[in-house]
């Protein structure tokens, strides 16, 4: 939370159509920005449907100040603007991981102080059931980093159409692309079938206390 | 600004001759892990003589690949579009082999192990070859001029670059057969010594036909011509070479080790010295070749990087040498047999 905080400031200084893309705030607010609990983005029309708006919370969000605005969407030109929607989703849905992520956490620490967590066996299976969800939370914050950041490539200087190298060709792309996938689809294969071979067998009680540290 | 350019080349040049030193064992060791390693347990042991060393060994890579990057961004951008091909097939290698050793011992099934056995030959050998062709058609020149680069994946393979690539080969082979006459005992230690001593003759041939093609095809010989005192590092890289086979036969394999890697050394340094103040040369018309001078960072940046680099590089130096000295015993078969937890 205290480096998402951190985040969400630098990026207000820092690249602000990426802060603007991800809560798809489209208008520059004088006074200080809101921020809506619930908000569904229509692109076309370059505005929100919003429900249960707190004023001035975007500002304090952005800035730690309640009267600085951000800087909405529509003070950038369209073709300097990054992608809302995905931008604005994936973003979404990360911070719900995370908190779910968190509550988990909390729930655990505080089973596990009361040396309960063994008698709540669905709860277990939740945990379980997590264990993909730190990865994904991953994978959707390099979406809003590197999706927000469009159209740069090096912000404020380079565009991404024009750092293409011109000595690759399509195939030399694709092929490189197909490869990667189809070697690391193969890692990852392998490797989960040793995580879960490995989780089946247990831990090996004897070897555990007698190892030394590597 | 000049000194500054002249500190990063050295610098440059110093952590490719590194990597090469370190991984050239694990390289070595890996391309004779089919030969060398007679039995499973024999295997197991070979990998354990470079499992907890041979990822800290890539990082030099690294950060070859990363002082080019911040050093010579001209360069590191130009090279990697121009040899796309290639370095991808470099890097597809490298993580073959990485995953190899980790995953080879996870699976108690002999068509398992016999998999991730050849996977570790193989890497090891197109990471050698591949690195050295890749040296090769550096200190070549590569085709390149105002409308960028001339060549494919396949002119790469020319006869220098393909010597220089079986010259990487057989120098590792040298230097990871001592390495594993060193790190290991009995049986295995001494088939390890005699196999360095029986590929020491085909070394030999290779590093001479490869001295006398680089005088026909390269113009590394220019610097030596104009600052002969030069001379001096490949004498010492040709005496180290020598002093292998000498140590050898006297059954000294640590000073035969020691030989191997000062060769490595002498053999790097003896090229880009010849290189300099190039990086890539132009093999079309040389004011199109990549220079220290003509792709480097800006001094702020340049200024930045030597001093951390001030700072850092010694320290990692002394935390590897605390690596090497835990790890110094050698690896026996007995420890390895009764090892569920080792490689």
């Amino acid at each position: 939370m205290a480096t998402g905080d951190f985040h969400a400031v630098e990026i207000a200084k820092t690249q602000p159509e990426k802060l603007a893309a991800l809560e798809a705030i489209w208008d520059t607010q004088p006074g200080g920005t809101s921020l809506s609990l619930i908000s569904i983005p229509i692109v076309s029309q370059e505005r929100n449907i919003e429900f249960i708006t707190i004023p001035k919370a975007g500002s304090i969000l952005a800035f730690h100040n309640p009267t600085i605005p951000i800087k909405g969407l529509k003070e950038f030109k369209p073709e300097d603007r990054p992608p809302v929607g995905m931008t604005f989703w994936s973003f979404r849905l990360m911070v719900i991981i995370g908190s779910v992520m968190l509550l988990l956490s909390l729930i655990a620490v505080y089973l596990s102080l009361r040396n309960q967590i063994a008698t709540y066996p669905l709860l277990l299976k939740i945990f379980l059931w997590a264990i993909p969800l730190p990865y994904i939370a991953a994978q959707l914050g390099w979406i809003v980093a590197e999706v927000g950041r469009q159209p740069w490539l090096v912000y404020g200087m380079l565009r991404t159409a024009d750092g293409v190298s011109k000595s690759i060709d399509m195939v030399q792309v694709v092929g490189s692309l197909a490869a990667f996938t189809l070697v690391y689809s193969l890692l990852g294969a392998i490797g989960f079938y040793l995580i879960v071979k490995y989780a089946r067998k247990g831990p090996d009680i004897i070897s555990v206390a007698h190892r030394k540290e590597v | 600004m000049e000194a500054l350019q002249i500190t990063w080349f050295v610098l440059w040049s110093v952590l490719w001759t590194v990597y090469f030193l370190l991984d050239g064992f694990v390289l070595g060791t890996g391309m004779l892990h089919l030969f060398l390693g007679r039995s499973d347990t024999e295997r197991r042991v070979l990998v354990n003589t470079y499992g907890p060393v041979w990822d800290g060994n890539e990082v030099w890579l690294i950060t070859a690949g990363g002082a080019t990057f911040a050093a010579f961004p001209t360069t590191y951008a130009l090279m990697f579009s121009y040899l796309y091909t290639a370095l991808l097939l470099l890097l597809f290698c490298l993580i073959i082999r990485g995953v190899s050793f980790e995953f080879r011992s996870k699976v108690d099934n002999p068509s398992w192990k016999e998999a991730w056995d050849k996977a570790i030959f193989l890497s090891s050998f197109l990471i050698a070859l591949l690195l050295g062709v890749a040296f090769g058609n550096i200190f070549e020149g590569l085709p390149m001029d105002a409308d960028g680069y001339h060549g494919g994946l396949f002119s790469l393979l020319n006869g220098y670059g393909l010597l220089t690539g079986i010259f990487f080969v057989l120098l590792f082979v040298v230097h990871g057969a001592l390495y594993a006459a060193l790190k290991t005992t009995g049986d295995l230690a001494q088939r390890a010594k005699s196999l360095a001593k029986n590929a020491w003759p085909f070394l030999l041939v290779a590093a001479v036909g490869f001295l006398i093609y680089t005088a026909f095809a390269t113009r590394l010989l220019g610097n030596y011509f104009r600052e002969p005192y030069l001379l001096a590092v490949p004498l010492v890289a040709v005496l180290a070479l020598l002093g292998i086979r000498l140590f050898i036969t006297r059954g000294a394999v640590i000073y035969a080790f020691g030989a191997s890697s000062l060769t490595i050394l002498f053999v790097t340094f003896t090229g880009v010295i010849g290189l300099f103040p190039n990086l890539i040369p132009s093999s079309l018309d040389t004011s199109y070749s990549l220079t220290i001078f003509n792709s480097s960072s800006s001094f702020l940046t340049l200024a930045v990087m030597t001093v951390v680099a001030m700072i850092f590089v010694p320290i990692v130096i002394v935390y590897k040498i605390w690596v090497y000295r835990v790890f110094r015993a050698p690896v026996t078969s007995e420890e390895i047999a009764g090892n569920r937890d080792a490689y």
